[in-house]
């Protein structure tokens, strides 16, 4: 495979931790969607007896668990990478760098919005996979190719980085 | 009518009539003297004959010619010719011997004049030769004075005799008859070849002021209207075509002309932001400009290009903590470092 030398290496916890919070954003955001969506459609039902809805917690998390659900399993049986994957440059795949599928990732992320916590043990894996990758026999990877020329940027990358995994 | 002989064959000379005349004969030889006048005597008559003799042919309503002495160019003798040649003969023979009578009896007489003019016991101032020698002395001293009055009468007689003489010639006739003898081509050469053409011209130049020739000339030309009416015939723009087309105006412009110092001179005269302000359509050009260049793909270019570089950037910042923390963890757990 062509590509820089940290290509294809397994991703760390920060950067993984990035993508999961920007993960989370936009399901916050997809539910604050929801949120304006319904409102919309109760004033336009009832105008005259229009409150804002205000759902309950159970609700807010129920939805929020399905939307997470649903959006990551989406993402990484499509494409392998979420939106928060996207911009940190990574790739979610089965160990031999091969395409997830789609059960491993409808069960990847319902282990990862169950148990959350489970990325922790990135730090302690030697190969940098969380309690999910264990579970799903999936791995998260480097997988980008700098846009603006390597040249520029190669005082950049650390050497420790090698190709050797 | 007389046929008039070839042209060719008419080449005036001036040995043609007369033959060349002996020397003359300037001696006391007395009989030789009047051998040399019996000789121009008949010389004249000679020519006056001639004269006659043509005249009256050509007054003759049927053509004949006549043989000129001393030309043998095949004209017919004619009777009244024979009859002058035998006259003039014959007179020719008695002059002759006139002549030699008068020397037999000047030597004859000769003691007895000279005795006469010197006779003897006659004292020197009285004898006859003495007086004959004062008279011919006289006549030396007189003899210029009246050669003068001769020439002031031919003076004066001249100008009354070409107008008489004139009026009594037919020039119309006279001319053209003088024409048709003279060979005027071969005279011209002729003259041309014994002239010395450059040395005629340099004289003449040289005589010629010719500074004032030429403003005497344009003084007495209209000159505004002579290039007018040249200008009026003229196409001017062929005239300047053709003559453009044969200039490399290029290369003269570069030859002659010091276009650095021309062009300095015109941008110092000129107010250039003024003067493109005025004529340039700044609108347009910009327009233009922006026509030719797809700004929204700079743009997008220049955009993406940076989000690009900070996406990179962003991304490596974390490859760079992943290590880091995995360094962290390795010393903590202190066991070598990943894979």
């Amino acid at each position: 495979m062509t590509g820089p030398e940290f290509r294809w290496l397994p991703a760390g916890i920060v950067t993984r931790t990035l993508a999961c919070v920007l993960d989370a954003l936009v399901v916050v955001t997809l539910l604050i969607a929801l949120w304006a969506g319904w409102s919309v459609v109760t004033f336009l039902a009832r105008p005259a007896r229009f409150t804002l809805p205000s759902p309950s917690w159970a609700l807010v998390v129920l939805l929020g668990s399905a939307a997470a659900i649903v959006y990551l399993a989406a993402s990484w049986g499509i494409s392998g990478r979420t939106y928060g994957a996207q911009v940190l440059g990574l790739r979610v795949m089965r160990t031999g760098l091969r395409p997830l599928g789609w059960p491993r990732s409808l069960l990847r992320s319902v282990t990862c919005v169950v148990f959350p916590l489970g990325l922790a043990w990135t730090v302690l894996d030697r190969r940098n996979r969380s309690l999910q990758d264990v579970l799903c026999a999936s791995t998260v990877v480097y997988d980008w190719v700098p846009r603006a020329g390597l040249d520029r940027i190669r005082h950049a990358i650390p050497h420790e980085v090698t190709a050797d995994d | 009518m007389v046929t008039s002989p070839p042209v060719d064959a008419v080449t005036i000379k001036t040995s043609s009539v007369v033959q060349p005349a002996a020397p003359i004969l300037v001696a006391d030889d007395l009989s030789a003297v009047l051998h040399q006048a019996g000789r121009v005597a008949f010389g004249v008559m000679a020519v006056a004959a001639e004269v006659v003799v043509r005249a009256l042919v050509d007054s003759t309503p049927t053509p004949t010619s006549v043989q000129v002495p001393g030309r043998a160019n095949g004209f017919r003798s004619t009777a009244a010719a024979d009859t002058a040649d035998l006259v003039l003969g014959m007179a020719w023979r008695v002059s002759h011997w006139a002549n030699d009578c008068t020397v037999l009896a000047l030597r004859v007489t000769s003691p007895v004049v000279t005795l006469a003019l010197d006779p003897p016991l006659v004292p020197p101032r009285l004898r006859p030769r003495r007086f004959l020698r004062e008279a011919a002395t006289t006549w030396r001293a007189d003899r210029a004075s009246t050669a003068q009055s001769l020439s002031a009468l031919s003076a004066s007689i001249a100008p009354v005799a070409t107008e008489v003489v004139g009026g009594m010639v037919d020039q119309d006739t006279l001319w053209p008859r003088a024409f048709a003898l003279l060979d005027l081509n071969r005279a011209l050469d002729s003259i041309v070849a014994q002239m010395d053409l450059d040395h005629l011209l340099d004289t003449a130049v040289a005589r010629l002021d010719l500074e004032r020739t030429i403003r005497q000339v344009i003084g007495g030309v209209d000159m505004t209207a002579v290039v007018r009416e040249v200008l009026g015939s003229t196409d001017l723009t062929e005239v300047a075509g053709a003559g453009l087309e044969q200039l490399d105006l290029t290369s003269v412009v570069l030859e002659h002309v010091d276009t650095e110092r021309l062009v300095a001179g015109i941008v110092t005269r000129l107010d250039l932001t003024d003067l493109v302000l005025k004529n340039v359509d700044m609108v347009a050009i910009a327009d233009a400009v922006i026509d030719g260049i797809d700004l929204p793909q700079i743009v997008r270019e220049s955009s993406s290009s940076v989000t690009s570089e900070t996406v990179d950037s962003v991304r490596l910042q974390g490859i760079d903590a992943d290590r880091a923390v995995g360094r962290f963890v390795d010393r903590v757990l202190k066991r070598g470092s990943k894979p």
